[in-house]
């Protein structure tokens, strides 16, 4: 599949997940008058475009977050969430909703945000250093990652009814915000990672070789490394922060995109973002309409991704012996 | 840009897990020269080869010319030493002349990536490999020889003085072997190009080299000119074997392990 079809592919889904819902949008209503008009400009400008952006950018973000870490981990099981990211933002969030209470939103959004990068800060350290082999890192981050849920259970013990409900509402990912603000908010944190992407994918590809190659090839691993796990705190801590964890995305959409565009990261870091962009979108059109309620993002991206993640596995391991 | 430098390693040691020391050595090596680098399994040939290259630890000095390499972060040797390890990974789907075009995108500007002058030395690279025709072929088509001289053309695109070449023909027949020697040859005496190969086949060795370094339980055990290391018995000591080598042709040696019942 070209490049240029996967655009048209999320220009394509972008439009369906605008105009089809529970309610199916009347075209020609839209450029009418009256009521009708009112109702639906409000429907697709305020509740589903946002939503779909929202999408949009989250979705390319965690799938070149994953990227990122899968190739400069040397590692197929990497992603935001096995590496403390995600869990720090949680845990940001978890003591925002318990000191100030749901509702503060600057407040919780700083909270998230600070956390995950605190909570980064020793893999970041681990991951600037160049003899720390790349599982090492990778170890530390679920490592940290295990801590972050026992400090959260731990709280979880002393906290209020509310908070945990608060809490419990918020782990389960929501797309559904209202008007453009917080897209702008996010615009620059998600963007981050795939330009990074981009920017290395030369340097992705000497890396992908291992560590031996990258030297030879005269790659600065510690620079690259600790610089992917930069923006991915970055994009995944804005993210978390506004819209809770999005679970499988990052972990699976890199290795579709290698399954389609193979191993070279000139194709592999445009690919995956638009892939990323796609299946979120899908995810969160399923969610608005499957059932009469709506269905949880992170319970529709796992609901959807694992499956979709051993299937792949299979083939992927059939072809390999094949 | 190291051409015409001589690269020598005074007292190098190099520390494997633990501080373990692999390798003690001392060698200097001469440019436009094909230097060969033999020993037993496990004697600290390829040690040799990644400490250079700054992959392992290492204490001591390497110096090409002025410049004390030893010094240098090792992503930063890449502009002195050019060094191709055992086995390259490949992209089974990538065209070979992007393969070997990958091998200077590492180091490509950030902003602007690759310019048509890295694909003009890429092709370059390539026709001086006598591997030009293969350009378009993908990566899992070629047979080992073909792959021997695609990775070549690759480290040749780094553009440096030194190659730095660990078994480059393990992969290959006879005759593909030999016409990797006489290109590495060439590159040696034609392009001025230094040259250090490690090598398992000593009738390889005996027949292509300019010198021979014979590393033997992590000691450089001897150095010289073919004709002084194999006239000596430090070979046979050094794979504890009784060696026997016969020139066949002009300058084509056969070295086998006599059989003892």
């Amino acid at each position: 599949m070209k490049i240029p079809l996967l655009l048209m592919l999320v220009a394509v889904t972008a439009a369906l997940s605008v105009l089809l819902g529970r309610d199916v949008a009347d075209l020609g209503a839209l450029f009418g008058q009256g009521d009708a008009v009112e109702y639906w400009r409000y429907i697709i400008f305020e509740l589903r475009l946002p939503r779909v952006l929202m999408a949009i950018l989250i979705g390319a973000m965690l799938a070149s977050s994953g990227l990122l870490f899968q190739s400069t981990l040397h590692n197929p099981l990497a992603s935001p969430f096995t590496l403390g990211s995600s869990a720090g933002a949680a845990l940001g969030a978890y003591i925002a909703f318990l000191v100030f209470g749901p509702g503060s939103q600057w407040l919780f959004i700083g909270f998230a945000f600070g956390l995950a990068l605190l909570v980064s800060l020793p893999i970041y350290l681990l991951a600037a250093r160049r003899r720390v082999p790349p599982e090492a890192v990778l170890l530390a981050g679920v490592a940290i990652t295990f801590g972050t849920s026992a400090v959260i259970s731990g709280l979880t013990y002393v906290a209020s009814e509310k908070t945990i409900f608060a809490y419990a509402r918020w782990s389960l990912g929501d797309l559904s915000v209202i008007g453009y603000d917080n897209i702008l908010i996010l615009l620059v944190p998600t963007l981050l990672p795939v330009i990074y992407g981009w920017l290395a994918r030369h340097r992705l590809d000497a890396m992908a070789g291992g560590e031996e190659l990258a030297l030879a090839r005269g790659v600065n691993i510690a620079a690259v490394r600790s610089g992917a796990l930069l923006v991915v705190t970055i994009g995944v801590g804005a993210s978390v922060a506004l819209c809770g964890p999005i679970a499988f995305i990052g972990l699976i959409v890199p290795h579709v995109a290698r399954a389609i565009y193979g191993g070279g990261h000139s194709r592999l870091t445009i690919a995956a973002p638009l892939l990323g962009a796609i299946l979120l979108m899908l995810c969160d059109f399923a969610g608005r309409n499957i059932l009469t309620v709506d269905i949880p993002i992170g319970v529709m991206t796992a609901a959807l991704g694992t499956p979709a993640f051993i299937a792949l596995l299979v083939t992927r391991l059939g072809r390999a012996r094949g | 840009m190291g051409a015409g430098t001589n690269l020598v390693i005074y007292n190098l040691r190099v520390f494997g897990d633990g501080r373990k020391e692999l390798l003690c050595a001392d060698a200097r090596f001469e440019p436009g020269q094909l230097h060969l680098v033999i020993g037993p399994n496990g004697a600290g040939k390829t040690s040799l080869l990644r400490g250079v290259m700054g992959v392992l630890p290492t204490s001591g000095e390497i110096n090409i010319g002025n410049t004390a390499i030893h010094t240098l972060a090792p992503h930063r040797r890449r502009d002195f030493l050019a060094y191709q390890p055992q086995a390259l990974p490949r992209v089974e789907a990538q065209t070979v002349e992007d393969f070997v075009l990958s091998a200077r995108g590492a180091r490509s500007p950030w902003i602007g990536g690759l310019s048509i002058r890295d694909r003009e030395r890429a092709m370059h690279c390539l026709t001086r490999a006598r591997a030009g025709q293969l350009a378009q072929r993908r990566m899992a088509t070629l047979s080992g020889g073909e792959l021997a001289r695609v990775a070549l053309a690759s480290t040749l695109a780094l553009d440096t003085g030194w190659l730095i070449l660990d078994e480059p023909v393990a992969a290959c027949d006879v005759a593909a072997a030999r016409e990797m020697y006489r290109l590495l040859s060439s590159l040696a005496h034609d392009d001025g190009l230094g040259v250090v190969v490690v090598e398992h086949d000593l009738g390889l060795a005996r027949s292509w080299a300019d010198t021979i370094t014979l590393i033997a339980l992590g000691h450089v055990a001897a150095r010289g000119a073919p004709t002084d290391v194999f006239g000596s018995n430090a070979v046979e000591e050094a794979y504890g074997a009784n060696l026997k080598t016969a020139e066949l042709a002009p300058n084509s040696w056969a070295v086998v392990a006599v059989n003892q019942r």
